[in-house]
């Protein structure tokens, strides 16, 4: 269930790569927000600065100026071992490839976060929600990629994080499969109310979301709230 | 703990074969290792226990003569102010033995004593102490290495003997027939002891004593500055009192008594040394894999990071592996040398050295030496490496950065006109320019290992060949004195005559002289008579003459029963005697036997003195032995000396690394004296590099030493020369010399035995690994060269034949800085050691070092290419992400 109170704030985000002739910026000046329990999505053409933008939240990077408040917490004046400790207690990725542990099950894969929170979800409760506890037992190069993407998801929710940050979810999947994996998404957002921002390339995903954001050149174009979103089972594109 | 453990045992099971390698490696190089130390520490503590145990002597004095008790009294008197001294007679005979039965002709010594009940008292092993005189006791290496046992009969001197028991000496732990050899001799040398009269009949069967005397000092725990002093002090008392010193030997350079100690402690350092090379090597593969499979994770690091691992958890999860495989196989390997090594490897000593019944004496040093050390280190390296690869981002792990290639060497532009092979043939090269590294580094390594174990023999033998060769003549005679071979008939009866009367006890002799003084006053006194008056005073002076007559006739009489013979030819013998100037120093002893004067023509006078340099660094002194030779020695060929030229062996030259116009220090441990030589030009270098030699004229050589312008105290000849016993100390022939080589090689062919099974070993499972890693590394692009449509073959020109140049490039280019290492290895091995033992590596060696490691790439890569053609294409592209 989503409510009106801002769990993320960024303020005059910047980020750049390189130097001289060869500076690139990536984000010029971000400002906006998200409130806790939402479905953000971020669109925009390829070098728009989408994945830079969910690294920083992630604390995978750091701005070069601006500040990023989760949950009230700036990012930007973390040490290292400060933004460890954030993603362990706030943070779920997914991402586009899913990164599984080859030689670890399904069921042990999710077992691998779950470790990380003092109050993990029920794992086989989990993986019912995820359609995954018939395949529990079995090893990631055994089930398809849309049953990878979905241990990915779990292995993401299974420490209740407050946030979770999705690159290009569906990227590697069919159509049928995206859209199940983005129906668990809105579950897991209604089951759990974690917060969810998701980059995406396909603008169809958009319309499940309570935030929008469109993002060209390291800025935002387009930041508009949805009041509506349709339910991910009814997206088409 | 996280759930991450439970990709170990997968993990193992998947890898089992690397795993196993390096533990069954690292496994049987700790249990050789600690079996080994085990063994060696404890023979150590044996050896330190004898010296109490079995009143191990502190030095041994030689005189040419048997000293006199005025003499002996005093060498012990110089002793006083260290606390005192006790000498112990302990003369020796160096006996010919022989089987009384299938005696094979080979020529034994036994060097014989009469049995020593308070100072360096034998163990026994089997038997007992000899009883009667027609009973011998002989050493157990001795025993062993000629099959003699208990109860068999054996001939000394031609007298026949009985073994009553087999035992060890402490003296003779090693068996060196001369201190001053290079190694012992177990095979035609040995020690034994007999009863006193046993003795006595040897001597009489035509035994030549050497007149030992051992001491021990009052305080046992002398200080070694105090005690070499005190020897001296000691030598310099004798040599006062008229007793000529042969040679001082202290315990501590006593080859016979210190020799096992340093050689267990020598070869401990080599293992130790070699256990060091495996555990580098181990953790090096550690790495090298370990930097592998994080790179093959990468993305999955990454994503770790990203959810929260904190990077102390992940690098725990990849260290525990190679943790646990290191630490069981250290400890199982620790457990495995202690119960099961130690015994055969005291055997690599027992059959060498004659040391009392072994026990094991345990060490908790060699416990952390051996489990302890090689585990940490292992886990210590390899967490280094971890660390320094896991120093990245999550984000950079996310992308794949994990090598930390800068891209630079990816991105080079290359010329179009090399062609689309040469450009990817060497994109392929410059993509894997750090595994190559890599590779050049690991086959290095195991090269060494190889070619250290299969050069060590030739190296050795290369050795003895040159210890044959060196000598420059079929027989090299060292004197106690100056002996002329040269003289008339005459003179050889006076010397013969004058020897004969020095075999018996001096106070005879100075008993005759001194009633023959007595009779010559009491003549004289009869001769002054004045006048009929004292007529009486005459008849009394007369009746003294009588006397005294009387009385040096009874003395003749004494002197003669002691030599055996009859008073008149006892004066005839004094009177020949007494025909020689004793008092004139220019005067040699001339050689009671007449060698001929084709013989004699032929042989070459030299002088030799060893004197003593230090190694510096505490690897103690190395004995050189300096020559005063003819400045146109027709044996000494081509060496050029005279006028004060002063050359140096080749062996110096290379141990010690003296450079032209260098001064090297030289001292006199007798005699406390320094000398200064130069080394002036390149000119002034002769023989191998086992030569440990300085050379000069025998005229500068004397004027160095202060010697009589006429001394010298060897012959070098071709012809086997008749030298009279109580001048003679010794024959060295080049077949002496094979032997000693032979012995050598014998000894340590068990041990190089080991060395080259396990650097094989090491070398076949390191080559696997390293090229498993080089070729896993290409193993996606090969895929997708496939899927592109290329043929096998062609992948195998593009991909395979760069991997196959680096690794035969490898090979070949690495074996001069692995010759060059081993060079270092050894001299820094062997510096402690006496002599030169140049590294040689015949050119068979290095070929069958590269074929091996060829061939091994080659079935890897077989093996590894048909695992990868296996490989659906599908797969191949899906394990892209």
């Amino acid at each position: 269930m989503a409510t009106k109170q801002a769990y993320v704030q960024v303020k005059g985000l910047k980020k750049h790569y390189g130097d001289g002739d060869a500076r690139l910026t990536v984000l010029d000046g971000i400002d906006t927000s998200i409130n806790r329990g939402e479905i953000c999505v971020m669109l925009g053409p390829s070098g728009s600065g989408k994945s830079t933008f969910l690294n920083l939240i992630g604390g995978l990077e750091d701005a070069d100026a601006g500040s990023i408040l989760v949950d009230g917490c700036d990012l930007t004046v973390l040490k290292p071992t400060d933004l460890g400790e954030y993603r362990r207690r706030e943070l779920g990725f997914v991402f586009q490839f899913y990164n599984l542990v080859p030689d670890l099950t399904i069921k042990e894969n999710i077992e691998v976060t779950a470790h990380l929170s003092k109050k993990p979800l029920n794992i086989d409760d989990l993986l019912r929600s995820l359609g995954l506890y018939e395949h529990r037992n079995k090893f990631p190069r055994q089930v398809s990629g849309g049953q990878q993407q979905r241990c990915a998801i779990g292995r993401a929710l299974v420490k209740n994080p407050g946030l979770l940050l999705c690159d290009e979810p569906t990227g590697a999947l069919d159509y049928k499969t995206s859209k199940e994996i983005l129906q668990l998404m809105e579950d897991v957002n209604r089951a759990y109310g974690c917060t969810i921002i998701i980059v995406t390339h396909n603008a169809a995903i958009a319309r499940m979301a309570n935030r929008v954001l469109r993002l060209r050149d390291g800025r935002i174009v387009e930041d508009e709230l949805n009041d509506a979103p349709v339910a991910a089972a009814e997206l088409d594109w | 703990m996280t759930p991450l453990v439970k990709r170990l045992p997968r993990e193992l099971r998947r890898n089992i074969g690397k795993y196993l390698g390096i533990f069954l490696l690292m496994c049987g190089s700790i249990a050789l290792t600690s079996g080994f130390l085990l063994a060696a520490h404890s023979i150590g503590c044996l050896i330190d226990d004898m010296r109490d145990e079995y009143t191990i002597e502190d030095g041994r004095v030689t005189t040419s003569f048997e000293a006199t008790k005025d003499q002996l009294k005093a060498a012990e008197d110089a002793a006083d102010d260290v606390g005192g001294v006790t000498l112990y007679k302990n003369f020796s005979i160096d006996a010919i033995i022989k089987k009384t039965a299938g005696d094979d002709g080979t020529k034994r010594t036994l060097r014989t004593y009469a049995h020593r009940t308070k100072v360096d008292i034998a163990s026994y092993c089997e038997g007992r102490q000899p009883k009667t005189d027609d009973e011998v006791a002989i050493d157990r290496v001795f025993a062993t290495n000629n099959d003699l046992d208990v109860g068999d009969r054996v001939e000394l001197e031609g007298r026949t003997y009985t073994i009553c028991g087999i035992m060890t000496q402490p003296d003779s732990q090693a068996l060196f027939l001369n201190n001053s050899d290079f190694t012992v001799n177990t095979i035609t040398y040995g020690v034994a002891e007999v009863t006193d009269a046993g003795f006595a009949a040897l001597e009489d069967a035509g035994g030549a004593p050497a007149y030992t005397y051992s001491f021990t000092f009052t305080d046992r725990d002398l200080p070694t500055a105090d005690r070499i002093d005190a020897e001296q002090d000691m030598v310099e008392a004798l040599t006062d009192a008229d007793a000529r010193v042969d040679d001082l030997i202290d315990a501590d350079s006593n080859q016979g008594i210190g020799y096992a100690r340093d050689d267990v402690d020598g070869d401990s350092m080599m293992w130790m040394t070699l256990l060091d090379i495996i555990i580098v090597i181990m953790a090096f593969v550690f790495v090298v894999l370990t930097d592998a499979t994080i790179e093959e994770e990468s993305a999955i690091i990454g994503t770790l990071l990203a959810s929260g691992y904190r990077r102390r958890e992940i690098v725990l999860h990849y260290l525990a592996l190679p943790a646990i495989v290191g630490v069981l196989a250290a400890l199982l390997g620790t457990a495995l040398g202690v119960v099961f090594f130690t015994e055969p490897m005291r055997g690599l000593y027992y059959g060498s050295y004659s040391l009392p019944p072994f026990q094991v004496y345990w060490s908790w040093e060699i416990f952390v030496k051996c489990a302890v050390v090689p585990a940490a280190a292992l886990i210590l390296i390899t967490l280094v490496g971890l660390l320094r690869k896991m120093g990245k981002t999550p984000l950079q792990f996310l992308r794949h950065e994990a090598s930390g290639k800068s891209g630079t060497k990816r991105g080079l532009q290359l010329p179009e006109r090399m062609g689309f092979v040469s450009r990817f043939r060497l994109r392929v090269f410059l993509r894997n320019l750090g595994n190559f590294a890599t590779l050049f580094v690991g086959i290095a390594f195991a090269s060494l290992l190889l070619l250290f174990g299969l050069a060590i023999l030739p190296t050795m033998t290369h050795y003895a060949d040159n210890l044959e060769t060196s000598l420059v003549a079929q027989h090299q005679y060292t004197l106690k004195a100056p002996l002329e071979l040269e003289g008339t008939a005459e003179e050889r009866e006076q010397w013969s005559a004058l020897e004969r009367l020095q075999s018996v006890d001096g106070a005879l002799l100075s008993a005759v002289q001194d009633a023959s003084d007595e009779l010559d006053d009491a003549a004289d006194a009869a001769t002054a008579s004045p006048s009929a008056e004292s007529l009486s005073a005459m008849q009394r002076a007369l009746a003294s003459v009588q006397d005294k007559k009387d009385a040096l006739y009874a003395r003749l009489d004494g002197l003669a029963d002691a030599l055996g013979c009859d008073h008149d030819e006892a004066i005839n013998l004094i009177d020949k005697a007494s025909k020689i100037d004793t008092d004139n120093d220019d005067i040699h002893p001339v050689n009671t036997t007449d060698n001929g004067a084709a013989k004699i023509a032929q042989a070459e006078k030299y002088a030799v003195y060893q004197l003593q340099y230090d190694r510096g660094n505490g690897n103690g002194e190395e004995a050189i032995s300096v020559y005063g030779i003819s400045p146109d020695s027709r044996y000494w060929k081509d060496l050029n000396v005279g006028d004060g030229r002063v050359v140096f062996g080749g062996g110096l030259l290379d141990k010690f690394g003296w450079s032209e116009g260098q001064k090297v220090t030289l001292s006199d441990k007798y005699e406390g004296e320094h000398y200064s030589l130069e080394y002036a030009s390149k000119d002034c270098a002769w023989g191998s590099k086992s030569d440990m030699n300085i050379y000069m004229s025998i005229d500068d050589f004397n004027e160095l030493f202060d010697n009589d312008a006429a001394y010298f105290n060897g012959y070098v000849s071709d012809e086997k020369l008749d030298l009279d016993a109580r001048y003679f100390a010794g024959d060295t022939t080049p077949d002496d010399m094979r032997a000693v080589g032979d012995q050598f090689i014998g000894m340590m062919s068990k041990m190089i035995g080991m060395m080259v099974g396990l650097a094989v070993f090491i070398f076949l499972l390191f080559m696997y690994l390293l090229t498993k890693a080089v070729i896993d590394h290409s193993a996606r692009s090969i895929s997708y060269m496939k899927v592109f449509g290329y043929r096998d073959s062609e992948i195998s020109h593009l991909y395979i034949r760069s991997i196959t140049l680096c690794v035969a490039a490898s090979l070949v280019l690495s074996l001069p800085l692995i010759i060059g290492s081993l060079t270092a290895i050894f001299r820094s091995m062997l510096l402690a050691y006496s002599g030169n033992i140049e590294i040689y590596v015949p050119a068979w060696s290095m070929a069958v070092c590269v074929g091996i490691g060829f061939a091994t790439y080659l079935i890897v890569a077989l093996l590894h290419m048909r695992s990868i053609k296996r490989v659906s294409l599908a797969e191949a592209l899906k394990v892209q992400e």
